[in-house]
């Protein structure tokens, strides 16, 4: 038993969720291995990170409700874009 | 932000400490959601009928506010409002632009960690404090709501790139309090690179104990193989 016990201020991620993770990436690489022999090595791709944050540096509640409108707004507006409804 | 919720907070903060809790903490803490309510954690004060007499006083500038309980928001009035937030640990204020529940007694957490979970909140230009992400998660862990779950995932990861900056270079002392409040094979690995013998056999420990729980990581860890790459 540890010497740090936790207390009702402690968190600790579940064995299972470890164990499901431990299980995907051993899949991961079965399926990068398999992928390799038959394809060759993959090229890495040249994007790195296209996403741009909704507000720099939010600080306050009006910053994170700002970000939270324009997520529902541009969920809203996407969801009608792919999914319009019979009568539009 | 609606004018009202935006006055409502100056005054509040220029009284009290409030700390941004729920789905606009987890936005603050970088998650790309949104959320219907805003959720605040009103310190308790010494009864819920101080509590509810000072928010009573500060709503005075707002006459278009009104209380709400669970079930159905139902409105609430007098010596009813006092008796939800006995009941249900929060009470909800339509009429700010938007709908802002006030806890006093947020889930999981007694009215009286307010003072410790404060001491660990950042304190955002506007006066709020914004909850520590490890906080956070506790609020969420029971709740069974798979938003929550997928809330604290992306809150394990802001505490986990944390942990994995500090630990390195954490005293012994840091160490054992950091590994007391979240602790698992990733931040522990980082733990054995710090180079004070204590924290290496602290984390050492910790792996011990894990990997006997039967988390593989830890086990390969421990065992001296490479862990498998993330995805």
């Amino acid at each position: 038993m540890s010497r740090i016990l936790p207390t009702k201020f402690s968190y600790r991620p579940s064995i299972q969720s470890l164990k499901e993770e431990y299980a995907r990436r051993i899949a991961f690489q079965f399926m990068k291995k398999r992928r390799e022999e038959k394809y060759g090595p993959r090229v890495p791709s040249k994007i790195t990170d296209n996403s741009q944050p909704w507000l720099e540096n939010p600080n306050s509640v009006a910053d994170f409700w700002y970000i939270s409108e324009q997520i529902r707004k541009s969920t809203e507006k996407w969801q009608t874009h792919f999914n319009p409804s019979s009568d539009s | 932000m609606a004018d009202a919720l935006q006055s409502f907070l100056g005054l509040l903060t220029s009284r009290h400490r409030v700390i941004v809790i729920g789905g606009l903490a987890v936005i603050a803490h970088g998650r790309d959601r949104h959320t219907k309510d805003a959720d605040l954690w009103l310190e308790p004060m010494a009864s819920t009928s101080t509590w509810v007499e000072e928010l009573e006083s500060v709503l005075a500038d707002f006459p278009e506010a009104t209380f709400h309980r669970i079930p159905r928001w139902t409105e609430v009035r007098g010596l009813d409002i006092a008796e939800a937030v006995d009941e249900i640990g929060m009470i909800r204020i339509h009429g700010l632009g938007q709908p802002v529940d006030i806890f006093r007694k947020p889930n999981e957490l007694e009215a009286d960690a307010f003072d410790d979970i404060a001491s660990r909140c950042h304190t955002n230009a506007d006066g709020t404090l914004l909850i520590h992400p490890l906080d956070l998660i506790i609020t969420k862990f029971f709740t069974g709501r798979k938003s929550d779950h997928e809330d604290i995932t992306f809150l394990e990861s802001v505490a986990r790139k944390d942990y994995l900056e500090k630990l390195p270079s954490a005293t012994p002392e840091e160490a054992e309090f950091m590994l007391g409040r979240y602790a698992e094979w990733q931040v522990l690995e980082s733990a054995l690179t710090n180079p004070s013998p204590a924290v290496q056999a602290l984390a050492t420990e910790m792996l011990k104990e894990f990997a006997e729980a039967g988390d593989p990581f830890s086990k390969d860890i421990l065992e001296g193989r490479k862990t498998p790459d993330r995805p």
